[in-house]
């Protein structure tokens, strides 16, 4: 169900363009963000692209922010309206322990990739997906690079002296 | 009549009635077939590529030296590696590599394919193309001129000279005699009538 209190809470955040041709002027303001719970998440992203007021039919982007300290990722949600010139940013933040949230690609299709993308880097699951499968990494790799704790494993294209190797500091030098 | 050597080394040159008499070793015609006609793969990664395309492009030119893009590995004796080598696409640039007829010869263009370059601490990329297929020539830079990939182009041809020369002992061509000379230019009068 959709909670009625958003509904003045969203009207605060959006971004109006009132120029044609003018883009939305997202600023970096946590009063330009619509935080919404994990479980919310689906339904609001489903008013948002249905009710008259908003009509945000065009996904620009998704993406997630590991918070290692908080023990959290965030997961960011660009939308706009193609037909209302407005934007807004959705944000919502899930465990780290045990990522997972329902897939909006049944909302918008074009959220597909980018959610395989944010599951291929982060490994946030996503309920319901048609096709949850890695899309940048190769098959057969293992683990979630953009993980902040993530530990990179020498394979046969590296020279063992990279950064952040296992052994060694940061010159590539056998730490004693 | 005269005779002497053209520019080209191992070319003799001998002046006859209604022309010109060139005189080599099949080594040394094979040899400046091979260098004057590198044929690379039409093939870029990243954003070495864009300049690879601009030396094929009318400005810098590089058909005026035989280097002329090919669709096909089976066609193709130089590979031309312009960009990043992940470790995704490095099986099919190995691949490449092996579909490619002998002599074949890489250039390895930029500091991504020399060595990984800017994404050398990267989970994704490989620390050089030369952790999967031999390279001929190196091309520092990020990204090098067409300049560059022009002097590789050159330096390649000095080698696949230096592969031949010290492969086998060439046979400098003889000079014909000059009752020989004077055979052909009797022939080449009948032939004309005169
Ligand atoms: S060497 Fe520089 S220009 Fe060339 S592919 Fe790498 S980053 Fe791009």
């Amino acid at each position: 169900m959709f909670p009625v209190n958003l509904v003045i809470e969203i009207s605060q955040r959006i971004h109006r363009v009132t120029l044609p041709g003018e883009k939305p002027n997202y600023v970096r303001d946590p009063e330009s963000f619509l935080t919404v719970l994990p479980s919310n998440l689906h339904d609001v992203c489903l008013a948002l692209r249905e009710f008259p007021d908003y009509l945000f039919d065009l996904p620009l982007q998704m993406t997630a922010v590991d918070f290692i300290n908080e023990k959290v990722f965030e997961l960011v949600y660009y939308l706009y309206s193609s037909k209302l010139r407005q934007g807004i940013i959705v944000k919502t933040q899930v465990p780290r322990t045990a990522p997972e949230i329902e897939s909006v690609s049944d909302i918008w299709p074009g959220m597909d990739w980018q959610e395989r993308e944010v599951y291929d880097l982060f490994g946030v699951k996503f309920r319901n997906h048609p096709n949850l499968k890695r899309i940048m990494m190769w098959e057969g790799f293992s683990g979630h690079p953009l993980r902040k704790d993530y530990v990179h494993q020498t394979d046969k294209y590296d020279s063992g002296l990279e950064i952040g190797t296992p052994g060694l500091d940061e010159r590539g030098v056998p730490i004693p | 009549m005269t005779s002497g050597f053209d520019i080209l080394h191992g070319l003799r040159r001998h002046k006859i009635v209604g022309g010109e008499l060139f005189l080599t070793t099949v080594d040394f015609f094979v040899d400046w077939g091979r260098k004057s006609s590198i044929w690379p793969l039409t093939f870029g990664l990243a954003c070495c590529a864009i300049e690879m395309m601009a030396s094929f492009a009318s400005k810098f030119d590089f058909d005026r030296m035989g280097v002329f893009p090919r669709p096909t590995p089976r066609q193709a004796d130089l590979l031309i590696i312009s960009g990043t080598v992940v470790k995704k696409m490095a099986p099919a640039v190995e691949r490449l590599y092996q579909e490619m007829p002998s002599p074949r010869f890489v250039v390895s263009m930029g500091a991504c394919s020399n060595c990984g370059g800017p994404y050398y601490d990267s989970y994704s990329v490989a620390k050089g193309v030369d952790k999967i297929i031999p390279v001929d020539v190196y091309i520092p830079g990020c990204p090098p001129r067409p300049e560059a990939l022009y002097t590789a182009v050159q330096t390649l041809q000095e080698k696949i000279d230096a592969y031949w020369d010290a492969g086998k002992q060439i046979l400098k061509p003889v000079p014909p005699s000059e009752e020989a000379l004077k055979k052909i230019n009797e022939a080449a009068i009948s032939a004309r009538g005169s």
